[in-house]
């Protein structure tokens, strides 16, 4: 059974409260907040990230932060053995599978999944389970990260892509600028995702929930 | 309440026929008004003939319905034996402006609700989700019928962009449907031809045939 909460922003008001009711949890999930996707970013506003950890502290997710660079995949099994859940930060995925590659992080996620515990992405976080990313590469991404991307491919435990942010001021002119251009081909399920949706994975089906509305 | 919502059914007619019993498969009604928006040449419905075609040749036996000028009470009585309801491509925004004449929305969703199957092709994928607006192109808009909102049918809680990468409909995306739904208000998926979503309940997946 896997349990998946793809989501654009978990700190837009409601997302996080969603999540939390669709769980039902009484008492603090003990969750590793994966850090790695902003170590490359440019953090010099960072309100977003701010919002999203209070996001996940207001809802019960007793976080502790986390960055699989630099660690082996002994040590991540190690470090993350006893979590309830994991979340994966914003940022950038290409920079977040990097990383990933050097100590077979998305496998571990691949069991953590498996196993039946959910499983929080925000924006990166989101499209980093999609079977490829090619379509969110942008040239800052390449610019920030140390080693040339050649690597597009996701971790792969969904079979679509969530296009996070869609419709927000902030991405209009990445959507309109040139990604939807990259889009437009038949390779890939697109889902195109606003900040008051997340997509609640259950096994192989899933669902769009927008936290605006009662149902 | 289960439907499955495509862009082009001819590409993915076979797999779907495969998840539906003979019974569903053997009474099907065709709706046609979606294309009945203008007179169209026998040489423009290729499109049509090629569903039609792929119907026969996957065991699905049709009977042709248009709800123009039908009343919601000739809508129960002639659609009443249907196990399948199949609604063809064409004008969204003319299927809905001739569903509001005679509540038609509201007779499907109880027939879907009691187990008819809901199946597909472009329009009728897009009026099964909230809002047709984003579908808008020069002579199929909002404008051009006469309809008191953009709302969709609602069976499904997204918006279908239908045929997303096919060639000759980039213009229409770069032009029209991406600037228009680039806004806050629905999710939205992008529907290649050889993907269909399947629907059961509240629950989706996108099921892409070329991957199966």
């Amino acid at each position: 059974m896997k349990h998946l909460f793809l989501t654009s922003s978990i700190g837009t008001p409601g997302v996080g409260e969603s999540i939390r009711a669709k769980l039902g949890h009484d008492r603090p999930l003990k969750t590793a907040f994966i850090t790695t996707p902003i170590e490359v970013d440019d953090m010099s506003d960072d309100t977003w990230y701010q919002e999203d950890r209070k996001a996940l502290i207001d809802n019960g997710f007793s976080i502790f932060d986390y960055t699989i660079t630099g660690k082996s995949e002994s040590d991540i099994h190690h470090d993350l053995n006893d979590i309830d859940s994991i979340y994966v930060s914003g940022g950038n995925e290409f920079y977040l599978k990097q990383q990933s590659n050097k100590n077979n992080f998305g496998q571990f996620v691949k069991k953590f999944v498996d196993s039946g515990k959910p499983y929080i992405g925000t924006s990166a976080g989101s499209i980093i389970m999609a079977p490829n990313m090619s379509p969110c590469l942008l040239i800052t991404d390449s610019e920030r990260c140390p080693e040339p991307i050649t690597d597009h491919s996701g971790f792969g435990i969904v079979d679509f892509l969530v296009m996070p942010h869609w419709g927000s001021k902030e991405f209009r002119s990445v959507y309109l600028g040139g990604r939807t251009e990259k889009m437009y081909q038949e390779k890939w399920k697109l889902i195109l995702l606003n900040n008051n949706e997340y997509v609640e994975v259950f096994d192989d089906k899933y669902h769009i929930i927008d936290v605006r509305n009662k149902k | 309440m289960k439907l499955y919502l495509t862009s082009k059914f001819h590409y993915v007619a076979e797999a779907i026929a495969n998840k539906l019993n003979d019974a569903q498969k053997e009474k099907v009604v065709f709706i046609t008004t979606s294309f009945k928006y203008r007179k169209f040449q026998d040489s423009e419905l290729a499109w049509h003939y090629h569903n039609l075609d792929a119907m026969k040749k996957y065991g699905f036996k049709y009977e042709f319905y248009n709800i123009i000028g039908k009343l919601n009470s000739d809508i129960e009585r002639d659609l009443a034996e249907y196990q399948t309801m199949y609604v063809e491509g064409g004008s969204a925004f003319f299927l809905m402006q001739e569903s509001y004449k005679n509540n038609f929305r509201e007779y499907v969703k109880k027939r879907l609700d009691s187990g008819m199957v809901y199946l597909s092709e472009s329009a009728g994928s897009v009026c099964a989700g909230v809002d047709i607006a984003a579908n808008s192109r020069p002579g199929k808009s909002l404008e051009d019928y006469d309809l008191p909102s953009s709302a969709g049918f609602g069976f499904v809680n997204f918006n279908i962009l239908p045929h997303w990468g096919q060639p000759d409909k980039k213009d229409d995306y770069s032009a029209y449907k991406i600037p228009q739904s680039y806004k806050e208000h629905f999710p939205y998926i992008l529907l290649t031809n050889n993907q269909y979503v399947e629907v059961e309940d509240d629950w989706y997946k996108i099921v892409d045939v070329t991957q199966e």
